[in-house]
């Protein structure tokens, strides 16, 4: 298939690079990009382990096509931390045990940064709602759950 | 407080920071210039001669660069687990997603489009898909074995004649557990690459990576010093599927030397459900006698598992696991088993967390229940009746150093409140509530007689007295890594943040069998503390000479090594260890567990380096309309010795939970004639948040004492009994018991007749 000169706004940088039509944002900030940081899990947006941020909202990379997000803000897990300080999403994740295999968290982080810019102080059984669609094999949830409100209160408390 | 500075402290996992900036490489990452995009043609049936493979036009196709079959195998086409599993079909297929050929192109388009050029001539043969229907005469024949039986096994203690005629209560009955798939998050990849001096590397998320090394060059006719093989440094999961080393790893190989080109195979997510070795699948049929006092006097059990289309010594063990393990949880004496490992034309099966432990406790633990009301006795009295003690011998030999069974049945009954609960009346309205307990016993580190089952570990401490710390233990999520460093950081007596605790690599670490019978903590972490006490020795013989004192006169604290009765006088770990001025430090651990080891034969024998128990209790509603179950509360006590990192054992917990949940409820591949249906999410379901119920993990510990700072391990042990449990409180809130897995709406309706 013949490729085409497409330009993508990924974590604040331009970035102009020949993609094919039928090429995912999965596969472009993957392959092309060599953005590794978001995974795939299945392919079919069954898991969430594609999360991203196009403009700040959660969408599934996997199912997206990059053509159709050209110019739109794209904010991936390696665009969160600014100037080398980690988001507090990720110390969080880290601090409570959130974190086992790891495979799923890019996604789990990505969709929690869009519940708490939303929601900066939701109840447990909002975040769960919200991160329901998000599959892992390895933690059960409970310590990805206090990761979330724990990372809320540090926002709230004005962390960086 | 505690006498350790860092053993049971929950530090913050090893390397954890790449995980959460994306930084991480999985080896679904891993990418080497000029890399192929390699996939797998697999038989599309379940049964059938092969009679010509052309793989000319995929040859052709432009954007190919290489085709393999069989003919393409130069070495062995041997496994040491699988001698009858060839690297790709020869003239035989015997189960739908078999391997027939490997192709190699620029990108997944061009490769996916060369799979459909190849074309393969069959001739279908009759298949069978269910262990029972196979054992039938005229049942068509999978292999040269009568019946389709690959291997049966027998097991007798005492006499269970006389103590079913001295029972006062005996109950019978039949449990059918299913297959599992592991569901890592990450699905199954190898990269594999010959370097410029011809030797090949393997990059995968394999965690027994000395097997995988041994069959990749006995495949590929390779001496094994010419083979690597490394484990991500990080893998996306891993349930038991890194120890077999599966058939993508030498196709990967075959197909990079035949393009003289890296060459990386990923499965998709529908390959994963539909080809990667699940769970085995168990029938277990058991009749159990009790005396009115509680006492279990009787047990004969027949169990039939599902091998697939291929034997397997880990298949084998998995049925023997199934069969023996649950049998030392308490004090038996009367046992009669007979045990049979059945062919059919389904996917062959191999290791998953729980090993079969999980099927040979929801029979058991569903049983004791039945007991326990056939006497008029609550269901947690009488399990402590009959709990396995400290200091007891199994009746198969097992050497009980350390049991906590007793402290969590107590713990976990008394924390979910199941006087109270057990008593309450049942709220008006279609939703019922139970309470329901489950226990288990799983080793740590097993021991198999007339093998070493043991394993190395080096210590080198650096000029600024860091560490590197080399073991083959990789991660796969659950936090070896962190864990073994915490036992070297504790023995050597340096802060945690200096011990950096390297890749599983063939090149580099000690042999080690890798994560299998939950034996990082307790063998692989034996290890470490021994090389870490060699390593501390040597420290203390270079500040001897250093100081030109004898070593009996030395201390060593806070990194500083120091004359006992002159503390002025001393060096710091950094002076003893400088290796140019003195001898380099290398400490080195081995460890062989001493137990004499199950036998193959008998089944007697001290099994593992220790044993690790739990005691689980789940609280379910049940709509009586819909036959949904709810798990409301779950307790769980956990006896692993002591926790090494309490919060990383609590994730094991939650975990694990939740792994069992998923057999427990929700998993079901729906093998339809040889054919995974559920290839989807969708389909095969596993738990999310909303379906975690409160859960409250209790850590007991009961310091085992040769077990590395009385750690034996939680890994697997935590998603055992969870069936039985919630079969258990179904049970007590509906009075109607679900024998087989997964409990489904649809089952439970059946059973109270409104289906």
């Amino acid at each position: 298939m013949a490729k085409q000169m497409a330009k993508f706004i990924v974590n604040g940088r331009d970035y102009e690079i020949p993609i094919e039509p039928r090429m995912t944002l999965l596969q472009v900030l993957r392959d092309e990009l060599d953005l590794t940081g978001t995974k795939y899990g299945c392919g079919i947006g069954e898991c969430g382990a594609c999360t991203v941020l196009i403009d700040g909202k959660p969408m599934l990379s996997c199912c997206t096509l990059a053509i159709t997000v050209r110019g739109k803000n794209i904010t991936t897990i390696e665009g969160l931390a600014e100037d080398g300080n980690l988001h507090p999403l990720q110390q969080a994740f880290m601090d409570c045990g959130a974190v086992q295999c790891g495979y799923c968290t890019s996604g789990m982080i990505m969709t929690a940064k869009a519940l708490l810019d939303e929601n900066s102080n939701p109840a447990r059984e909002e975040v769960k709602e919200y991160l329901a669609s998000n599959i892992c094999r390895c933690t059960g949830y409970v310590k990805i759950v206090d990761a979330v409100l724990t990372a809320a209160e540090m926002m709230r408390k004005g962390s960086k | 407080m505690s006498e350790y500075s860092v053993i049971g402290k929950s530090v913050r996992r090893v390397d954890v920071e790449k995980l959460v900036t994306g930084r991480a490489k999985y080896s679904i990452d891993a990418k080497l210039p000029g890399m192929l995009c390699g996939k797998i043609l697999r038989s599309p049936h379940p049964h059938a001669r092969i009679l010509n493979i052309d793989t000319t036009q995929a040859e052709k196709l432009t954007g190919v660069k290489a085709v393999v079959t069989a003919k393409d195998v130069t070495g062995e086409p041997k496994t040491l687990f699988s001698p009858q599993v060839l690297p790709l079909a020869t003239d035989m297929v015997r189960y739908i997603g078999e391997p027939v050929a490997g192709v190699a192109a620029i990108d997944e388009y061009v490769a996916t489009e060369a799979l459909d050029l190849i074309k393969v001539d069959y001739e279908k043969l009759p298949a069978v898909f269910d262990a029972e229907e196979a054992m039938k005469p005229g049942a068509p024949k999978i292999h040269d074995a009568e019946r389709n039986i690959a291997v049966r096994f027998e097991v007798n203690r005492g006499d269970v004649e006389k103590g079913f005629a001295e029972a006062d209560f005996i109950a019978e009955d039949r449990f059918v557990t299913p297959p599992q798939n592991h569901v890592c998050m990450e699905p199954a990849n190898c990269m594999a690459s010959f370097d410029a001096s011809g030797r090949l590397t393997v990059h995968s998320q394999q965690t027994s990576i000395f097997w995988a090394r041994s069959d990749v060059a006995r495949v590929m006719n390779m001496p094994e010093n010419m083979v690597r093989v490394i484990q991500s440094p990080t893998a996306g999961g891993h349930f038991g599927s890194g120890n077999a080393t599966p058939r993508r790893h030498f196709i990967a190989s075959l197909l990079a030397r035949k393009a003289w080109r890296p060459v990386k195979i990923v499965n998709t997510r529908e390959e994963e459900f539909a080809s990667v070795y699940p769970m085995m699948p168990v029938i277990i049929e058991v009749k159990m006698g009790v005396k009115k006092d509680g006492t279990i006097i009787a047990k004969q059990t027949r169990l039939i598992g599902d091998s697939g289309a291929y034997f397997s010594i880990i298949a084998m063990s998995i049925l023997s696991v199934a069969m023996i393990r649950h049998e030392s949880l308490y004090r038996f004496n009367n046992l009669k088993t007979e045990a049979f490992l059945v062919y059919t034309n389904r996917i062959p099966t191999c290791s998953l967390r729980g090993f079969g432990n999980q099927a040979g406790h929801f029979a058991l633990e569903s049983m004791m229940d039945q007991l326990a009301e056939g006497i008029g006795m609550d269901p947690a009295e009488i399990r402590l009746k009959n709990a396995i003690q400290t200091g007891d011998t199994s009746v198969h030999g097992w050497v009980i150093r350390s049991s906590g069974l007793t402290e969590c049945i107590q713990k976990s009954t008394e924390s979910a409140g199941w006087k109270a609960k057990r008593a309450a009346k049942q709220p008006e309205g279609v939703k019922k509530r139970g309470i329901g307990i489950g226990c288990a016993i799983h080793v740590a580190g097993m021991k198999v007689a007339g093998q070493s089952w043991g394993c190395g570990a080096l210590v080198k401490i650096n000029d600024d007295a860091t560490v590197n710390l080399l073991t083959g233990e990789g991660d796969s999520g659950q936090g070896a890594r962190t864990v073994l460093a915490q036992i070297c950081a504790e023995e050597l007596g340096v802060p945690f943040e200096h011990v950096w605790s390297s890749l599983a690599d063939t090149d580099f670490a000690p042999y080690t069998a890798g994560p299998l019978s939950s034996r990082t903590t307790a063998t692989a972490g034996n290890a470490v503390r021994l090389a870490a006490a060699d390593a501390k020795r040597q420290l203390i013989q270079s500040a001897a000479e250093k100081l030109n004192v004898t070593v009996d006169s030395l201390e060593a604290k806070n990194q500083r090594i120091y004359v006992r009765n002159n503390p002025e006088m001393s060096v710091s770990y950094a002076e003893a260890a400088m290796g140019m001025n003195y001898r380099p430090i290398i400490g080195r651990g081995v460890f062989i567990p001493t137990q004499s080891g199950s036998d193959a034969r008998t089944w007697y024998g001290d099994s593992a380096t220790s044993y690790s128990f739990t005691s689980q209790v789940a609280e379910v509603e049940v709509d009586t309309e819909t036959g949904e179950v709810k798990l409301l509360n779950y307790t769980g006590a956990y006896d692993l010795g002591r926790a090494v990192n309490p919060m990383a054992a609590e994730g094991q917990a939650e975990g694990g939970l939740s792994f069992a949940m998923g057999y427990s409820m929700t998993e079901n591949l729906e093998p339809e004639k040889g054919h995974v249906v559920s290839t989807q999410f969708t389909d095969y379901k596993l738990p999310t948040t909303l379906d975690m119920p409160e859960i409250k993990p209790i850590l007991v510990e009961t310091d085992d004492p040769v077990c590395p700072f009385g750690a034996k391990g939680v890994g697997e042990i935590v998603g055992v009994p969870t069936a039985a449990a919630i079969a258990n409180a179904i049970y007590n809130a509906v009075g109607v018991r679900i024998r087989e897995l997964p409990i489904t709406a649809e089952k439970v309706l059946k059973a109270l007749k409104k289906l």
